[in-house]
């Protein structure tokens, strides 16, 4: 029987766009070829943790199907090996947590699943500068000791 | 009861496990702002004597903790103490 799994893949995040995409076109036509994809969802560009392989940054996707237990998994656990841009990855069968549901739509611009616009860099130092000016406080008190 | 009275003096608060109490089932190890709660700020998995939490969950929680440490969702040591 056909068991659910899910697999979440941490693509090098500093090579082109384009590839990243075709690395998981090509992750998600190995799954097709023995199994059944239920749902892609990607994550975007995320700071690492830590660094692996002097990278600091990867492409999360977690890819939700359906497959017989046994080959899919060697097999992708093969390609995934060998391939030098897939920093990291872990598959998980039977997780009782299950396929995420589609958040739903709060503007006319929907989920917007491929969320990987925004480089996330200067967070911190950036809000420094929009903080309020303090305005002016006004005259200081008279010091008691005065006149 | 929420407070017991120790033998020396100490007054015991009755710990909650954050798991049993909001009802969750299964710890994600994908929900990271969830792990983070239960890591200290050295990266270290907090002890259940200090979290609460319940053996059942802790159990579940310490695994998931590993899984999100592996694909680099959580640290396995705080970036200052690196």
């Amino acid at each position: 029987m056909a068991k659910p799994y899910e697999t979440v893949i941490v693509v090098d995040a500093m090579i082109p766009d384009e590839s990243i995409a075709s690395e998981f076109d090509a992750i998600g036509k190995l799954i097709e070829t023995q199994g059944k994809m239920v749902k892609l969802d990607r994550w975007g560009k995320r700071k690492l943790a830590y660094p692996i392989r002097k990278r600091t940054h990867g492409e999360y996707a977690v890819f939700y199907y359906e497959s017989e237990s046994g080959g899919l998994s060697s097999e992708l656990d093969k390609r995934l090996r060998i391939n030098e841009n897939i920093l990291r990855w872990l598959t998980v069968a039977d997780n009782p947590i299950g396929v995420p549901a589609d958040k739903l739509p709060e503007a006319e611009g929907g989920p917007a699943p491929e969320a990987n616009e925004r480089p996330e860099r200067g967070g911190r130092d950036r809000d420094r500068d929009d903080r309020d000016d303090r305005g002016d406080r006004g005259d200081r008190r008279p010091r008691r000791g005065d006149d | 009861m929420a407070e017991r009275r120790e033998k020396d003096g100490k007054t015991k608060r009755k710990k909650i496990c954050y798991f049993t109490e909001n009802k969750i089932k299964f710890i994600d190890y994908k929900d990271e702002k969830l792990l983070r709660k239960f890591v200290n700020e050295r990266g270290k998995i907090v002890s259940r004597k200090i979290s609460g939490t319940s053996a059942v969950y802790q159990r579940e929680l310490a695994i998931a903790i590993k899984r999100a440490r592996h694909l680099a969702l959580l640290p396995f040591v705080a970036e200052n103490m690196r």
